[in-house]
């Protein structure tokens, strides 16, 4: 009998003992995507918000961990979406990741579906971190007047030129250097960009078709056009879509008149991505219409493998020039926003990991690397972005022009639309202007009905 | 009891996807995947769409150019070359044809997306430039042609293989006493090996009819269906009104209507083929037993 109640106390310590070393490891899932493989920052620092919960949890003598199995796709926008649409339908937790990284123009359609939570709540917990960030982003996370994201990134689109081979078409480095002012001030304007294009094929510096080259996919740039060409997307009070037929015909005019005046291809939309960035950086092409922050990343990357040096003395940037003079210039910006899933069983704790990768010097080290921009107002006193001139001189010349692609579940048919039925065919000459307008007008209206209203 | 396995495996893969995708094609499923039935509606909304009839006509120029000019006819013309040379040299060139099919569609689609580019970078106008002529935007001028060629290119190996193991499989004696009685090679081939491979030629027809009709993958890769819908085929329509763009643009209901009339019209085509080859005789037992 002893024997046995003294085995018992043995038995029982022991189990005491594993029991209080034992530690409970919860697993959290999350998505990321580039495509850019800079941008692969948004999967590292969400592993180091981990990183840092641990170690907290480790100094508190919390018996229980966090493991992050992360993702990282660099194939294509809509591969990512696709894939993570078909899980999301599933409904299963363990296919569905807690963590999204998406474009903000998904939280209207995740919403809708049921697939991902509103964070007003956990927003209101956290103020010392999200009073920080930069109130036009809330604007792009909120869907019908809740808030479904976090801000990840954002960046800005603007144009491109090569300093080198304006000066080699003779202009002088003084108007070269105030170009970016001029487009601010609305001084230079969209015809004056076709006249730099124009001087560099006149003085022999670039081929034909060689001047002014834009991105051969459609995406949310195509939407600054309209903006600049005075047109507006979005009808806040009925919450529909607007194609505006004069701004819209005044872009079709505009890419015709590239093409017509051989400083674009006609056949631009067939150039793959890796031969027009080649060409720019290269120094082969002498505008690029359509450029990104995460571009001058990317250039410092292989294949391109250019210095900042090389790039920053080489290249100047500005955003969108306004159409008529006086006019305002436009950067459609695309927030990446994290979302957290309704399929999550840890919506809280995958929060605080959004919230601790949201940290200034992580977000700080995202920008950097890849191109984007700041979220939060600390980060542009914080010394390694201070300090960075590329992103400080796109913040200023870019961020007070800011404009985003609307909330809305359609917004990527209609840019999709407005490329590959407007200005391809009008590039291509199968349509004109004119009749890729009513082309253009009367899918928008068969394909979304009564979801976008027609103005003259 | 024997054929069970088999007929669960059919059901499972080939049955049960056509109907769930009948079923879903009169819904109006979007991303947000709930069964909302619409009737006929989205059969009505294809009478309307202003832009099927040009994908139709796209269709019928992709599957047959393709299928006449290189599926049955350019693999018949491979088959017939290679089994004419010694056996081992025609083992290399039937081999080398086999590989575009074994190089993975990506990397295929690159490569011919190089041959094409519209710049002077392209090899097609890299060659053009050299001999001082201007660069063409290939896929802008002749949309039909490039899918044309870069499936058929892939498709002739598949033909290229039946007809050569047919053309082997004739008993030599029928060619030795031709030669004999002094035919040409054209001869042989008009009057010996042509009717006797005369099923492979018929089964390959029909096969690869299906076959393309349903095929997208290198088109969406070199073309995606463009420039302004010129070179976009009915799966392919299908495909990008399922999948096109981001989650709020998918129309699963619409791409499902659009699918089952492809189901259709390959029925129609299967039932037309089995008619007019008399598939009936090529399926029925010998008369006599050889042993």
């Amino acid at each position: 009998m002893r024997k046995l109640l003294l085995g018992l106390l043995i038995f029982g310590l022991a189990a005491g003992l594993v029991a209080a070393q034992e530690i409970k490891v919860i697993t959290i899932k999350a998505w990321t995507v580039g495509p850019d493989d800079p941008s692969i920052t948004r999967k590292l620092n969400l592993e180091a918000a981990v990183e840092r919960l641990n170690k907290y949890l480790e100094v508190i003598g919390a018996n229980v961990r966090v493991e992050i199995e992360a993702t990282f796709v660099t194939t294509s926008w809509s591969d990512y979406k696709r894939a993570n649409l078909l899980a999301l339908q599933s409904g299963d937790p363990a296919k569905i990741a807690d963590i999204i990284v998406t474009g903000h123009e998904d939280i209207g359609p995740y919403a809708e579906a049921g697939y991902i939570v509103p964070l007003d709540d956990f927003i209101a917990k956290y103020p010392e971190v999200y009073e920080d960030f930069f109130s036009a982003l809330w604007e792009s996370c909120t869907y019908k007047g809740k808030i479904w994201g976090i801000p990840q990134d954002t960046e800005a689109r603007m144009f491109y030129y090569r300093k080198d081979l304006l000066k080699a078409a003779g202009y002088s480095e003084e108007f070269i250097e105030s170009i970016p002012a001029k487009v601010v001030a609305g001084e230079f304007t969209l015809d004056d960009l076709v006249a730099l294009g124009q001087k560099l094929l006149e003085a022999g510096v670039v081929d034909e078709t060689m001047a002014i080259w834009h991105r051969p996919t459609p995406g949310t740039d195509w939407f600054q056009f309209i903006y600049t060409f005075g047109g507006e997307l979005f009808d806040p009070e009925t919450g529909k879509l607007v194609v505006d037929k004069s701004a819209t015909l005044a872009l079709f005019r505009f890419m015709k008149k590239l093409v017509d005046l051989k400083l674009t291809p006609s056949a631009m939309s067939q150039i793959s991505w890796p031969e027009i960035h080649t060409n720019f950086s290269g120094g082969k092409v002498g505008i690029n219409l359509t450029g990104g922050s995460w571009n001058f990343a990317e250039w410092q990357h292989a294949p391109y493998n250019k210095s900042f040096d090389y790039l920053w003395e080489n290249i100047g940037f500005a955003p969108i020039p306004a159409a008529e003079k006086g006019g305002k210039p436009v950067s459609v910006s695309h927030p990446l926003v994290h979302v957290i899933t309704a399929a999550s069983q840890h919506k809280e704790l995958a929060f605080l990991i959004v919230t601790l990768a949201s940290a200034v010097d992580l977000n700080t080290r995202h920008a950097l690397q890849s191109g984007h921009l700041a979220i939060r107002r600390s980060q542009l006193s914080f010394a390694p972005y201070a300090a960075d001139i590329f992103a400080k001189t796109v913040s200023e010349l870019c961020a007070p022009f800011a404009r985003f692609s609307p909330n809305h579940p359609k917004a990527p048919f209609y840019w999709e639309t407005l490329f590959r039925d407007g200005i391809v065919p009008v590039e291509v000459g199968a349509l004109s202007p004119e009749d890729a307008l009513e082309h253009f007008v009367k899918r928008m209206q068969t394909e979304l009905g009564d979801e976008v209203i027609i103005r003259e | 009891m024997f054929l069970l396995p088999g007929i669960l495996l059919i059901f499972l893969f080939f049955l049960a996807p056509v109907v769930i995708t009948a079923v879903m094609g009169f819904t109006n499923m979007d991303y947000r995947f709930q069964w909302n039935f619409v009737g006929f509606g989205n059969f009505f909304r294809m009478s309307d769409d202003f832009l099927v009839p040009k994908i139709l006509v796209n269709t019928l120029v992709y599957t047959f150019g393709t299928l006449a000019i290189f599926n049955v006819t350019f693999g018949l013309i491979l088959a017939l070359l290679t089994t004419s040379i010694s056996e081992r040299v025609g083992l290399f060139f039937r081999a080398l044809w086999l590989l575009p099919r074994f190089t993975p569609p990506v990397v295929y689609a690159a490569i011919w997306l190089w041959i094409l580019s519209p710049t002077r970078n392209g090899l097609l106008n890299g060659l053009r430039v050299a001999m001082g002529l201007n660069p063409i935007a290939w896929i802008s001028e002749y949309p039909w042609g490039v899918i044309i060629v870069t499936n058929g290119i892939i498709g002739a190996s598949m033909g290229m293989l039946i007809f050569a193991s047919a053309i082997k499989a004739i008993p030599r004696d029928y060619l030795w006493a031709a030669r004999v009685d002094g035919a040409s090679w054209f001869q042989e081939v008009r009057h010996i090996v042509l009717p006797l491979i005369r099923w492979p030629l018929m089964f390959i027809t029909a096969y690869q009819t299906l076959s393309l009709l349903t095929s997208y993958e290198y088109i969406l890769l070199i073309t995606q269906g463009g420039p302004f819908h010129a070179s976009e085929v009915w799966s392919l329509y299908a495909y990008n009104k399922a999948f096109s763009a981001y989650a709020g643009t998918y129309e699963f209901g619409y791409a499902a209507a659009l699918a089952t009339v492809l189901v259709l019209i390959g029925t129609v085509a299967s039932i037309a083929y089995w008619k007019m080859f008399r598939f009936r005789e090529m399926m029925a037992p010998p008369r006599i037993e050889v042993s």
